[in-house]
């Protein structure tokens, strides 16, 4: 019997976390549910033009990575963006009202808290940059160096790279220690290298 | 009135982080601009941008602005009495906007509209 469970674990795939951070509105919700759909058949998070449409941490278990006979067992997890302040204003904007701009940016910062605590326990972080904006903000340099301190798995997505102004040499040269895979979210385009990578560094 | 407030990295030798923490938001809630001497590492920045968003809340907006950079003898500015490179913290109230116009040298419009300009 024992013999037959050994057996049975030998052949179970891998399992691992890959969580998507990043500052607000780089396209975590948009890459997540490209990776649910490819790998599960149904998305993960909704997406909005709002910022801080994710305000909670949403998981998705058991996603059966299979790519080119890499077999993964994998939680998929989406994150509220992460930012040093949240204004109600920037809400208002979107054509909220006061109080429910004030609500909105409640669960915002509770949801960046939770995002902030989560990033300990992360296996694989894909780290979702836009590649329309010089990456020298400090949130990006903050959760890069956080990630290395706890020697986290690493993989920098420079998305909308479907964007004419997109530049995703220029986040490379910034950090040009990690892996920088160029990706549109949107447009589905570079998730097959995302997922290359993806196997190697969870494997 | 909107100050500036120094706080050398003897000043707060010793403090736990999290009272650290503390200090450095009791002074941001009574709308200070903080400029910290003090290396803080990534996972400490991380600390504080939550405890700031857990702890400071205006009329307008919830957390902080933090901008760390760095002093050393080739800047002329307030502080150029350093002899290595120093890490400084400046940390305001997140509905102030933080730019840096040149190296060293940084603008902090605050809620109230008030702009301050400093070159350290």
């Amino acid at each position: 019997m024992s013999g037959l469970l050994s057996k049975l674990f030998r052949n179970a795939p891998k399992q691992a976390s890959v969580c998507l951070v990043g500052e607000v509105n780089t396209g975590k919700s948009t890459l997540a549910n490209r990776i649910a759909k490819d790998f599960a058949g149904e998305e993960l998070s909704e997406v909005s033009e709002i910022p801080h449409e994710t305000r909670e941490i949403k998981k998705m278990e058991h996603v059966d990575f299979n790519i080119e006979g890499a077999k993964l067992d994998l939680t998929l997890v989406d994150t509220p963006g992460i930012a040093t302040a949240v204004n109600f204003k920037e809400f208002m904007e979107h054509g909220l009202g006061q109080e429910d701009a004030m609500n909105r940016a409640k669960e915002a910062t509770s949801g960046i808290v939770s995002s902030i605590k989560f990033l300990k326990e992360v296996d694989v972080a894909l780290v979702l940059m836009d590649s329309t904006k010089p990456p020298f903000d400090q949130v990006s340099l903050t959760i890069m160096g956080a990630l290395e301190m706890n020697k986290t798995k690493t993989i920098i997505v420079a998305n909308k790279t479907d964007l004419e102004e997109a530049n995703a040499s220029l986040i490379q040269s910034t950090f040009p220690h990690m892996k920088v895979i160029p990706i549109s979210a949107l447009k589905g385009e570079g998730l097959d290298l995302l997922y290359e990578e993806i196997a190697t560094v969870a494997a | 009135m909107t100050q500036i407030e120094f706080i050398t990295s003897s000043r707060v030798e010793g403090l736990p982080d999290g009272n650290l923490y503390d200090f450095i938001l009791d002074r941001v809630l009574e709308d200070r601009i903080v400029v910290l001497e003090k290396d803080l590492d990534a996972s400490q920045q991380m600390e504080l941008i939550a405890r700031g968003l857990e702890k400071v809340a205006t009329d307008s907006g919830i957390g902080i602005n933090f901008v760390p950079f760095y002093v050393t003898t080739h800047v002329n500015g307030i502080i150029r009495s350093k002899q290595q490179e120093v890490q400084f913290n400046l940390i305001t109230s997140g509905t102030s906007k933080i730019s840096e116009n040149q190296e060293g040298h940084f603008s902090v419009e605050t809620e109230s509209g008030e702009l301050i300009s400093a070159a350290f």
